[in-house]
Order: C-alpha cells, then structure tokens, then sequence
C-alpha cells in the first residue's frame, strides 16, 4: 500500500513559494489586461454601429472558441514571442472574450429609456454612459465578472506548458525529484481553492457593499422628496 | 505558407482528431451521467445531501482541470496498485471536471419547470408516467439543449489539455508533427481552425436555440 509521505511539502516549500509568485504574476498582468482589454470590446459593441458589432464579434467568436493551450502555443512557436509574454497575452486574448460578452450583456440590461432620459436633461452620451449607465451595469456584472476571474487564475495553470515555472510546473518539479507528485499536486490544488473562494468571497463583500450604499443613496433621495 | 507538411501528416492528425473526438463524447456522456444524480442531490430538500453535493461541485469547479488531470493521474496508480494508462486518467480526469459543470446545467433544466404544470397535467387526467414523458421531459430537454451544447463547445476545447499527461489527441498530435517538422505558422494556424470550426458553428446553433427560447416564452407559445 502506497504511504503518503507529506513532509515533502515542508521540504520543497521554497519551490512552492516560487511557483504561487508566478502564478500571482501571471493572475495581475493577464487579468488586469483581460479587464480592461474585455471592457473595451464590451463597451464598443453595445454602441449601435453595425461595424462596431461586426468587430467585436468577431474578436469575441475567435478568442472563445479556440483552447487556451492553442492560442500560447500559437503565440510561443508560431509568433515567436517569448515564454511570459506569450502567456500573458494569450490569457488576456482568452479571457477578455468572455469579460466583453458579460460587459456587454450588462450594458445592454440597463434599459435604453435611461439613456433617452439622460439625453434630454441636457447631459451628453459620454455623461450618461459614464454616471448613468456604467454604475448600474457594474453590479449587474459583477457576478459573473468574477466567475471569470477565477477562471483567469485557474487558467494560468496552462502557462506551464510553455515551460513558465508557476504553481502547477512546479508540482511536477516535485514529482520529478521525489516521486512525490500526488502530495504536491494536493497542496497546489488546496492553493488554488483558498484563493478561488478568496476571490467569490471578496466579491459577494463587494457587491453586498455596493447594493446597500445604492439603496442608502435612494432612501436618502427619497427622504429628501418626501414633503415633511 | 506550406499546406503540404498538414497533407503529408494527415492520417496521423486524423487518428489524434479521433481521439479528441472520442473523449469528447465520452467526457459529456460520463458528465451527464454522474452529474444528473449530483443535480437531484443539489436540488434535495435535506441539508445534508444538498451541502455534500454543493461542496464537490464547487471543490471541482475552483480547481483547475490541468491540476485536476495530474492528480487523478498521481492518484489512481496508488489506488489500484498498478500502472494505469495515461488515457484512462485523463479520461476520468475531464468525466469528474465535467460532472460539477452538467450538474448545475440540470438542476437549471429541472427548476425551469413550474410544479403547477405537474398539477395541471395530472387534474388533466395524465398518468405519472405520461406527466413525466410529454409535459415535463420536453420541457426540461428544450431548456437545457442550449446550456448542453455550450457546453460541448467547452469539453471540446478542454480535451487539448490533456497533451500534459502525453495522450496522443488532435493537439499533441499536431505537436508531435512540429517538433519534427518545423512548421509551426502552418500547424498552429490549422490546429487553431480545426478546434474553432466546430465550435464557432455549434456555439452559434446553442446561441439561435436560446433566442428561440427565449421568443417561445415572450409570446407565451409555451416551450
């Protein structure tokens, strides 16, 4: 019967350690390009412009519906970027599709009467997007915003086989010199899960916040309607 | 551009493309199978079968499928006591990932119908039997259709990963031919048209059967 022997995670902790840092790295530069690059596409193809959509479509239909593994493959031997590079930029590619479909979606919830309203108290269309339409879609997208995020930090997991040294490469690193490979890949996986629920936890935080100082704002407008 | 390095290499592409689709089938049969039991357990009135199957199914889904794919492949070998093949691993690795995803798309399907419909049919004078095999059924099969098939798209593009355990699919397949080739522009270009072929078509027919869907509620023609 096969022992389990745990203290080889005390004993390879500094390779752990390193392989969570580059996880973290490859999490912040990929998400934070996914977002903004999601955001963008998102927003552009809720405009009314036939071209606009066509567009974004098409970026969307491309990064969604080919595998991640492709995509750095593509770029690391194809494209001959190099090993970071390539992972930071497919991640982004790969899931800012999702994030502009969920923008998207959001912006095109918030009903178009708002819009005309804004328009005809004088505002322009970049103030009603900008006070009007962007705060309410973004508690709308939150949620399923997150899911993506998690699905960022999951997927860096696939850098590893481009050869970036992050928390799933070096399990196998551990399997490598000791044979230990089912340890490693428990205490990487029970990493993977702290900071997946992390993340849907901060979140909740963040949108229970969010909904509770909006309903304080309407009960305070109402207030003020109220005649007294 | 040099078409004739995927020409001259494509029976073995085509026998990896074979694997790729077989595991694909395989992994949404073995997801519906284990996942439907798992959506009834989440949909449970007890606590405890509802709390047991809403911990696997989100210990499975915050993990990724690479990690998850190395420890089953870690793990089975200890359980069993012998080698067990890469294919078989990676086979139980993506059936046990897709489980906790076709779970939630049933319990979905099953909430979508309304109980009253149950009552309705059975004061109609409909058997159980019948109730079940023309009023609920087609309900909870159209509803799901578009969820499944997104879904397909998914497990479609996942089985690539399992080029790290050295299964040879349509990926490492390809892979294998570059490293002996060269020809990455070429191969990587026709890697990337074969996964999304299929999947910008089916993902196109899930989007056209949820609008459909969703026109069928909006004029109140039913499901």
């Amino acid at each position: 019967m096969y022992k389990f022997y745990w203290p080889v995670l005390w004993q390879y902790r500094a390779i752990i350690l390193d392989g969570l840092l580059v996880t973290l790295v490859l999490f912040f530069s990929g998400g934070i390009a996914a977002i903004v690059l999601g955001t963008i596409f998102g927003a552009i193809s809720a405009i009314p412009s036939r071209l606009a959509r066509v567009a974004c479509e098409f970026y969307v239909e491309i990064n969604r519906n080919t595998p991640l593994i492709v995509k750095l493959f593509f770029l690391y031997f194809a494209f001959g970027l190099e090993a970071y590079p390539a992972a930071i930029f497919g991640l982004a590619l790969h899931q800012s599709a999702y994030l502009a479909e969920v923008v998207r979606s959001g912006i095109q919830s918030i009903s178009k009467g708002q819009m005309e309203a804004g328009l005809s108290t004088g505002l322009s269309r970049a103030q009603v997007m900008r006070r009007i339409i962007f705060p309410q879609a973004f508690i709308i997208v939150l949620p399923p915003a997150t899911t993506q995020i998690i699905e960022t930090l999951k997927n860096t997991s696939v850098a590893m086989t481009i050869a970036i040294p992050e928390l799933t490469f070096q399990t196998q690193h551990i399997e490598a010199y000791s044979f230990r490979g089912f340890e490693a890949a428990t205490a990487a996986t029970v990493i993977y899960l702290l900071m997946s629920f992390g993340i849907s936890a901060a979140a909740l935080a963040a949108e229970w916040k969010l909904r509770s100082r909006r309903l304080r704002a309407y009960s305070v407008g109402i207030d003020r309607l109220a005649p007294t | 551009m040099d078409v004739s390095v995927i020409l001259d290499n494509l029976p073995f592409l085509l026998e990896g493309f074979k694997t790729t689709l077989e595991l694909t089938v395989l992994t949404l049969c073995g997801g519906l199978f284990f996942g439907a039991p798992l959506a009834f357990a989440r949909s449970a009135q007890a606590a405890l079968p509802r709390y047991f199957s809403l911990a696997i199914i989100e210990t499975i889904r915050g993990t990724p499928i690479l990690m998850l794919i190395f420890w089953i492949y870690f793990l089975l070998p200890r359980l069993v006591g012998v080698a067990v093949p890469a294919y078989a691993a990676g086979l139980i690795a993506l059936i046990v990932f897709n489980t906790a995803y076709s779970a939630e798309i049933v319990r979905a399907g099953i909430q979508s119908v309304e109980l009253s419909n149950i009552d309705a049919a059975r004061a109609g004078g409909l058997s159980w039997f019948q109730t079940a095999r023309y009023i609920i059924m087609p309900q909870v099969l159209s509803n799901m259709t578009p969820a499944l098939l997104s879904q397909g798209v998914m497990v479609y593009k996942t089985t690539s990963l399992i080029y790290v355990i050295g299964v040879v699919d349509f990926f490492r397949a390809a892979t294998i031919i570059d490293n002996r080739e060269f020809k990455s522009v070429e191969i990587f270009t026709f890697v990337a048209l074969v996964y999304f072929i299929p999947c910008a078509v089916i993902s196109r027919i899930s989007r056209k059967a949820e609008m459909k869907r969703a026109y069928g509620f909006q004029v109140g023609r039913g499901v």
